[in-house]
């Protein structure tokens, strides 16, 4: 839950509450329950149903616990005893309340809930998933008989589960709901319920359908045994034998943490951080680090068949595999050659947009340090290039603190960042905090908590944000037009106003660079920026982008200073067709991967001069190499990654790198060194890490607190980045924090005037505008490799307005075909409120299926039932 | 929406009398048996879309109540008391008489002929009358081999 105790309209004082655990005198706030007051102050109350991120459902009555209150005749005299031990994760506190977390009536209560919930647990420990890890396990330890009374046939059930992901053991449930709640709450879908009644209890999905939202995987850990567990890693190992290695999401530009779990040289599985708690290492246990299924399940990508461990060289129309050090050299004489005979400003150097901090620093330093040009860029799958920048740049928001007003522009937040949109919810639904959508697509995952929505038409978002702006300033006019514009309530617009410039308030814009649309963001942004910038310090503005390193890569040099005519890296075909650029080093970057234009873009690659690639696989890019270095992946490398809020985090290697292969960071500084650099000699990405901070923030006195070095040293200090390392995690949560800073580029402070919006385009009647933004679970050439990637990628889907769907005759789940200009594609068709009617929305899915457009393309839709004719449409 | 097609002024009148359309969803069910006499899970996938809220939402509410039938039932729905009362007073009896005079299979629920289906439900409140049980809507109590011939003779 995000801290609020900060927040200006609490006041220290107000609201306290004095009450005694165990006979210490405690504080805590009104209306905190006694759990949560207890754990604050170190005294643990065992719990299953309750979980800081859930709402209370008390069931388990496993946190009885007894307490003596005030006697209300005589305060003075010895407090009463309740005439029942209550629960205490649902019962409030209250002045001068006596709690006993340790009397022998809460003992007797726990051993004996203990009891019940055992009554049918079957004997599987060692067949169980959850051993190791379980908290029946502990708990039957801590409080638990040691031995069995039950005498009775145990209660069996059927165990049909048809999640690909997760496997269901019904015997081993405790009804705790938390799955449930957390689908409910977190995941906003409430697609797993508790069915039947009485002892017939079970857990389920309607019709033993699949769990299917991209949170689900969370349900592994929240649930407290081994009911829910993971298909992947059944039967795999026992956890206490893996290696555990702590890291950070490089799908999520989110910045969720992970733990690898892994042993000789293999990934069993990723989960949130490990955390040891009380004497076990578990995995979200009163922690709310969740994470999404490509997070979870996509990380075992570099052990494809496809990857190339070697590093290979051309010789004639052949790669030959060879040493990394002729590599290197063949590179760095390929470059220099390429400089001299062409200039450097014939040179770029394209870095993936996953690449690390210390990789993008160095590509940056490498470019205009060693080659002498501007011609580096991070921005391969972005569109709007200009946009893209303007929004990082401005960007000064974050969650901490909370909010108490949120404008969401136009995109699918929970499939660009997950866990952070995850975050904003959470908010809102615990601090009943409104959202309020403008876009021509609202995401529907904040559909229960949107209390006011402007559904424009495509180009129509910049103009509604800057009349919002001026009903702010108090334009009377502005707030009308808007009310009758989008048909809203006109109260509801002025309830939001007073909302927007309260004295105290804080709130944020979220805007979304999705490319919903393609170039609306040249306007949208600017627009976005003024609304902010109208109404006061306390608002804040944060875009999102599903590039994981988007925000970090712009603050260590990895882009062009030179707007306008210099180097983008979404240009890359154009500019070398014309001939500017004739020799490319790609650092894991794919150009293949988002380009609509697949044989423009191979026969642009086979005309340069010279191209060195530095990547984990074999594929049509890599195969048009003159030189191919092996790459490590991100299990074998260490390096630094910023998030959208600004807050760094760290990979960490499990492994050594596999066969010949290098981490990026090396293979920079080495081909620097080798054309004659005497600035590359590093030794570790500390190293490079420490320069780079230097560079990016000189007065920054704070602490790296566990950022660099997972272990026992936990404060790394820049003067001395070396040390001893061990993988045990020993920090508590919080310690990743980055102290005192978060960061961020520096705009140059422009006032944005929003421009003059473009007047919404017209649709001939049965066709409509398209809308795409890029998905995280969306086809990239890493996920592809996955070893469950047909379980995470998402199929070719549209979402089309019910009133759409009312004029097309399709229902939600239909198949359709989706005709853009001369092309026809497959797809399914899912009803749902979030594009504006007249808008079809769809996931770009890596250039596979839908290309960049310049524009929001016309397109037509027709409903076709039969899964057999959508499929051969396909081809 | 094909089951509740022709209801919609019905359902929108309902869903008005409460603050959240949510709240209509037991009478909303109800509508459904009444018409199809069972509540199948395309029809809950329908309710769910009307009432707004998910699939699973509403098969909590349908899997917890028995008085919602998710099987198809017979002409004549037969639910037969088997708690205390009715248990003492010989109710497993009469079920086993039912089950074998009006061609039950073993563990089927509807008779050979479609004519009668049979679930034992908890205290349906007329434990003075024990053993008693429903017929479509019709209570019976005081039930001998003879008085339930009787009754279901007459509908068979
Ligand atoms: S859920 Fe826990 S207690 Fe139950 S079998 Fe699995 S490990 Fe053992
Ligand atoms: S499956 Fe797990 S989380 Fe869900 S109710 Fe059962 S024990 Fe709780
Ligand atoms: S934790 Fe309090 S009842 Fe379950
Ligand atoms: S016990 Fe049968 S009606 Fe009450």
């Amino acid at each position: 839950m995000p801290d609020q105790s900060n927040h200006p309209a609490l006041r220290p004082g107000k609201d306290e509450v004095k009450f005694f655990i165990n006979g210490r005198e405690v504080v805590g706030k009104k209306g905190e329950t006694i759990i949560t007051v207890a754990a604050r102050e170190g005294v643990y109350v065992p719990h299953y149903c309750w979980h800081p991120a859930l709402s209370v459902a008390g069931n388990c009555r496993l946190c009885l616990v007894e307490i003596h209150t005030p006697n209300p005749k005589d305060p003075t005299a010895k407090p009463l005893p309740a005439p029942k031990p209550v629960i205490g994760c649902q019962t409030p506190i209250s002045p001068g309340m006596h709690v006993y977390t340790e009397s022998a009536l809460t003992k007797d209560c726990q051993n004996g809930m203990m009891e019940f919930l055992l009554a049918n647990h079957p004997l599987d420990c060692p067949v169980c998933d959850r051993g190791g890890e379980c908290m029946l396990q502990r708990y039957s330890m801590d409080y638990g008989h040691g031995h069995a009374r039950m005498v009775d046939k145990k209660r069996k059930f059927l165990k049909p589960s048809a999640d690909p992901l997760i496997d269901i053991e019904r015997n081993r449930c405790i009804m705790c709901t938390r799955c449930v709640r957390f689908n409910d709450e977190v995941a906003g879908d409430h697609v797993m319920g508790v069915f039947d009644r009485g002892e017939g209890n079970y857990i389920g999905t309607f019709g033993q359908g699949p769990i299917s939202n991209i949170f689900s995987g969370n349900v592994i850990d929240i649930c407290p045994v081994g009911c829910l567990t993971s298909k992947p890693f059944r039967f795999k190992a026992r956890v206490w034998e893996l290696l555990q290695t702590q890291s950070t999401s490089i799908w999520d530009a989110s910045g969720a943490k992970v733990t690898h779990w892994t042993r000789n040289g293999k990934l069993y599985r990723t989960t949130p951080p490990s955390r040891k708690y009380h004497g076990t290492y578990t995995v979200n246990e009163d922690t709310e680090e969740f994470i999404d299924n490509v997070t979870r399940f996509g990380s075992d990508f570099s052990f494809h068949e496809d990857r190339w461990d070697e590093s290979r060289v051309r010789v004639g129309s052949t790669l030959l595999p060879g040493a990394y050090s002729e590599a290197l050299k063949q590179a760095a004489v390929g470059l220099a050659k390429a400089k001299l005979n062409h200039g450097p400003d014939a040179l770029a150097v394209v870095v993936s947009p996953r690449a690390t901090m210390e990789e993008g620093f160095l590509a940056g330093k490498f470019a205009r340090n060693v080659i002498g040009t501007e011609n580096v860029d991070w921005r391969l799958n972005v569109s709007a290039p200009d946009a893209v920048h303007t929004a990082i740049t401005h960007a000064d928001g974050d969650l901490e603190g909370g909010f108490d007003a949120v404008v969401l522009i136009n995109g699918d937040f929970v499939h660009t960042t997950p866990t952070f949109a995850s975050r904003v919810k959470e908010h809102a639904r615990i601090f009943g905090r409104p959202i309020i959508q403008i876009g021509h697509y609202h995401d529907p995952y904040f559909a229960q908590h949107s209390k006011l929505r402007f559904h424009c038409a495509p180009g129509e978002t910049a103009g509604a944000l800057a009349s919002l702006a001026k009903a702010v300033k108090g334009d009377a006019q502005a707030g009308n037009l808007l009310a009758k514009t989008f048909n809203v309530n006109a109260e509801r617009i002025e309830a939001l106003v007073a909302v927007m410039k309260a004295e105290h308030g804080r709130a944020l814009i979220l805007q979304n660079l999705q490319d919903m649309g393609g170039n609306y963001l040249a306007d949208e942004v600017p627009a976005a920026i003024a609304l902010k910038q109208s109404l006061g310090a306390a608002w804040r503005y944060l875009p999102v982008i599903t590039d994981r390193n988007a925000f970090g890569l712009p603050l260590v040099g990895a882009e062009p200073t030179n707007k306008g005519e210099g180097f983008a890296a979404g240009k890359l075909v154009e500019q070398i067709e014309s001939g500017r650029i004739r020799a490319v080093l790609a650092i894991g970057a794919d150009p293949l991967a988002n380009y609509p234009d697949q044989p423009r873009m191979l026969r642009a690659l086979d005309s340069l001069e010279f191209f060195v690639v530095s990547d984990l696989f074999a594929s049509e890019v890599t195969k048009r190499a003159h030189v191919f270095i092996a790459a490590a992946s991100h299990l074998e490398k260490s390096g630094t990654y910023c998030d959208v809020e600004g807050n760094l985090a760290r990979i960490n290697d499990a492994d050594p790198p596999r066969g010949g292969s290098r981490a990026d960071w090396e293979t920079i500084a080495g081909i620097a060194t080798l054309i004659g650099s005497d600035k590359f000699a590093y030794k570790a990405t500390e190293e490079v890490f420490r320069e780079m901070i230097k560079t990016l923030a000189p007065d920054f006195q704070g602490s790296f607190k566990g950022l660099l070095l997972p272990g026992p040293r936990n404060d790394f200090s820049i003067a001395d980045p070396g040390g001893a390392r061990n993988r045990t995690p020993q920090y508590n949560p919080g310690d990743y924090r980055v102290d005192g800073a978060h960061f961020r580029s520096a705009g140059n402070e422009v006032e944005f005037a929003a421009k003059t919006p473009r007047a919404p385009r017209s649709v001939p009647a049965g066709q409509y505008l398209l809308a795409w933004g890029r998905h995280v679970q969306g086809a990239d050439y890493h996920l592809d490799r996955a070893s469950i990637a047909n379980l995470l990628q998402i199929p070719p889907y549209v979402e089309v307005n019910p009133v759409d769907a009312e004029k097309l005759g399709a229902e939600h789940l239909d198949g359709g075909v989706l005709t853009v200009g001369e092309q026809s594609y497959a797809v399914e068709i899912r009803v749902k409120a979030g594009p504006a009617p007249g808008v079809i929305y769809m996931p770009l899915l890596a250039g596979r299926v839908l290309a960049r457009y310049a524009d929001a393309p016309i397109v037509s839709l027709e409903v076709v039932d039969s899964p057999a004719t959508t499929e051969a449409a396909a081809h | 929406m094909a089951i509740l097609k022709n209801r919609h002024d019905e359902i929108e009148k309902l869903c008005a009398k409460y603050p959240s359309r949510r709240s209509a969803l037991l009478p909303v069910l109800w509508m459904v048996q009444e018409q199809e006499g069972w509540v199948s899970q395309d029809a809950m996938k329908e309710v769910a879309e009307i009432i707004g809220c998910t699939a699973a939402e509403v098969y909590e509410v349908v899997s917890f109540y028995t008085m919602y039938n998710q099987k198809p039932v017979g002409r004549h729905h037969i639910q037969f008391c088997h708690t205390l009362a009715c248990a003492i007073c010989g109710s497993h009896e009469a079920v086993g008489h039912i089950r074998e005079k009006y061609g039950f299979d073993e563990g089927a629920s509807i008779s050979r002929d479609g004519k009668f289906s049979l679930v034992e439900v908890e205290c349906i409140g007329a434990c003075t009358e024990a053993p008693a049980m429903l017929v479509g809507e019709t209570l019976y109590g005081n039930l001998t081999p003879e008085r339930l011939d009787e009754v279901l003779n007459a509908r068979n």
